[in-house]
């Protein structure tokens, strides 16, 4: 059996959602929509390319190079942590189109999804992606149910 | 405009806080509710090994489950080290349902830590590190 070792540093994961729930709470505690319209553009262009993932940066550059955050580096797959950025970036964008548009307290529940999950994930180590993409397998949807 | 950030800030601090003690409380919930439905004469049917069992839940799709099969071999190497054993159950959660069900498994992995008379002692969903079911284990053995 030949599979290929992941590591991934836990501590920049956990920095990724304190920064996502940090912002998207001030924008609401504020009243500034810039702020998780700021957040949904750096998840979705980190998600397009890890150069542009810039609350890892700031992980990779200033925090763990000050000492501040330890590393915790462990095996694990990225799929579901970049799905996971993927999505709460989506679904931050599509509440700041509701924001922009007028539609300010459907804009607000949108983030609250993000920062709901961003916090379930950082306190519980609960994954809304897995629990989904398992639930619909259960389910027998098509394309989420595989033989082993 | 202070008072309207104070409002949210109450309101924020509101939804957290009530978001964090449902969740710690659904865990407690899950984890009793395992130790005392009907899981217990359930599972004397299938594990008869009168010693402390980790069950595994995982499926063929699951991204995290290799890493947590390594895990698992990093805790139970660990654990042999100082001379104590860990056995492990791997159930596939999308065939063994019925298991699946009665362990309130919601995400893959899960792990499950029983004690040797059967009753659950730890309930993980997700990714465990192995440190943390090391620990886990060694409560139950004390």
């Amino acid at each position: 059996m030949s599979t290929t070792r992941q590591t991934l540093d836990h501590s920049a994961l956990k920095f990724n959602q304190i920064a996502i729930i940090t912002f998207a709470l001030l924008g609401f505690i504020l009243n500034q929509p810039i702020l998780p319209a700021f957040v949904a553009v750096v998840l979705l262009a980190g998600s397009i390319n890890k150069k542009f993932a810039l609350f890892k940066l700031t992980y990779a550059y200033i925090i763990k190079a000050s000492g501040f955050l330890k590393p915790n580096i462990i095996e694990d797959s990225p799929a579901p942590h970049e799905f996971a950025q993927f999505f709460g970036g989506t679904v931050l964008a599509i509440g700041s189109i509701f924001h922009y548009s007028g539609l300010a307290l459907t804009g607000w529940i949108f983030a609250w999804v993000v920062i709901i999950l961003a916090s379930a994930n950082l306190f519980f180590g609960f994954c809304a992606g897995c629990f989904v993409y398992y639930q619909l397998g259960k389910l027998g949807v098509p394309g989420f149910r595989t033989q082993s | 405009m202070i008072s309207i950030v104070m409002q949210r800030l109450v309101i924020s601090a509101i939804i957290l806080s009530v978001f964090i003690g449902s969740g710690k409380t659904y865990c407690f919930y899950k984890k009793w509710k395992i130790s005392t439905h009907s899981t217990r004469k359930y599972l004397q049917g299938i594990f008869k090994t009168g010693k402390p069992v980790l069950l595994y839940f995982w499926t063929s799709d699951c991204a995290q489950c290799k890493p947590q099969e390594r895990q698992i071999e990093k805790a139970i190497a660990g654990l042999r080290q100082s001379g104590k054993i860990l056995e492990v159950q791997k159930y596939n959660a999308l065939e063994e349902l019925v298991l699946a069900k009665e362990m309130q498994v919601m995400t893959v992995p899960t792990t499950v830590l029983l004690d040797s008379q059967g009753a659950v002692t730890a309930w993980n969903a997700g990714l465990t590190q192995a440190q943390k079911l090391v620990e886990q284990f060694e409560i139950i053995q004390t």
